[in-house]
């Protein structure tokens, strides 16, 4: 009866050290209260070799983000999107038209490239990336429009970088986006929101070791 | 008897109610609404346990006129509710079926020991009803300031709409205040 009585009166501390204890390890110590900036922090950290992002491109070729980069000595800027999407990767993909149109005035072509990657793997075919490439206008030489191989891969994405992709009621997909910096080396060394993209290209420039370049832009 | 069995009826209607959103029929409604996870949902789970503890109005705990029992009652409500409205935990939800399971039942119990707050004295209630107003009000203006998405899962639009929703809530609450306020004062 004691015990009961004794557990009664403490019982509000420990609802508190409960909760705190779940804040605290949930949001990383109270810094990341969104998934988004979970992602970036973990992303962040680890660096991730994107080797397991095996894609297939607009002309039937089949590779790898970390193949990509490292055959092209590129420093890959990256966005997740899919071609029948008329929200969000519209807005993406006009973004990605701005900085190719940086990229090519400035001659940066050889030193960083923009990759867009569909998640809609069921849907997607050379067809589709071939008209969404025509759509954006994406310059081969800039822009590799891929989509991925197939649901392992896009699994695979959603548990090592975070990638949210969510069917509603309508068919369409809602999924978060962002810009990947994969450096040359086939790691993605930043992630940053589509309103920081002036920090991404900065970055990306920064892995291709050019300053100078780094100023103009 | 009659009063229980309706009770009982209403109780199990609240619980699928507050179930149904998150089966995949085929796809969930909560991946596809953030009103209907946020505005919806949520309140539900807490309602069916506010049902709940009045089925149960017998049992010892729920009568303890204890403050700690209060006080332990009111920071789980409290703290429970907060966490459920972080994006974080929304967006987790939505791709994690055990961690929508823990949302119901962790609300569900808020629900009950929000019922148990209703025996307590009206500073508590009052404090507690304030307290959560507060808490619904300015995480309202949030989701319908920030321009920023917040959920991974949801567009802007619906985040601002779901706050629109958060402010409204807080508001009912407060006019519960004042009604409660007024009705201890009388006595």
């Amino acid at each position: 009866m004691r015990s009961n009585q004794a557990f009664i009166k403490v019982s509000p501390f420990l609802v508190i050290a409960f909760w705190l204890v779940v804040f605290f390890s949930y949001t990383d110590g109270f810094k990341n209260f969104t998934q988004e900036a979970k992602r970036k922090t973990a992303i962040f950290q680890q660096q991730p070799d994107v080797a397991f992002l095996r894609v297939m491109d607009d002309a039937g070729n089949h590779t790898n983000l970390s193949v990509l980069a490292k055959s092209t000595n590129k420093t890959l800027i990256a966005e997740f999107i899919y071609t029948r999407c008329t929200t969000l990767c519209l807005s993406l993909g006009g973004i990605f038209q701005q900085v190719q149109t940086q990229i090519l005035q400035r001659k940066l072509s050889q030193k960083v490239g923009l990759v867009s990657i569909s998640f809609d793997v069921d849907y997607e075919s050379q067809q589709t990336l071939k008209s969404y490439r025509n759509r954006m206008i994406a310059q081969a030489v800039v822009w590799d429009i891929v989509k991925m191989q197939d649901q392992v891969v896009l699994e695979e994405v959603k548990n090592k970088l975070g990638l949210v992709v969510i069917k509603d009621q309508q068919k369409n997909l809602i999924h978060n986006s962002a810009f990947l910096i994969i450096n040359s080396s086939g790691k993605i060394v930043g992630i940053f929101e589509p309103a920081e993209i002036s920090a991404a290209i900065t970055l990306a420039l920064k892995q291709t070791h050019s300053n100078l370049a780094t100023h103009h832009l | 008897m009659h009063a229980i069995k309706g009770k009982t009826v209403l109780f199990i209607g609240v619980v699928i109610l507050a179930i149904s959103p998150s089966l995949p029929l085929p796809d969930k409604l909560i991946a596809s609404s953030m009103v209907v996870h946020m505005l919806f949902q949520l309140p539900m789970a807490i309602f069916a346990g506010v049902l709940c503890a009045s089925l149960l109005h017998h049992s010892s705990l729920l009568n303890t006129q204890h403050f700690a029992v209060f006080a332990s009652c009111w920071l789980w409500a409290y703290f429970s509710i907060l966490f459920w409205l972080l994006p974080v935990n929304l967006d987790k939800v939505l791709v994690d079926q055990n961690w929508d399971i823990l949302k119901l039942c962790s609300l569900f119990l808020a629900g009950i020991f929000f019922k148990n707050l209703f025996h307590s004295n009206s500073i508590i209630k009052l404090f507690f009803i304030g307290s959560l107003a507060m808490m619904l009000l300015f995480m309202g203006f949030y989701y319908q300031q920030t321009e920023t998405r917040l959920c991974s899962g949801y567009l802007l639009d619906a985040q601002q709409n779901t706050g629109v929703g958060l402010t409204l809530f807080g508001f009912i609450l407060i006019g519960f205040f004042i009604v409660q306020f007024r009705k201890d004062s009388q006595h």
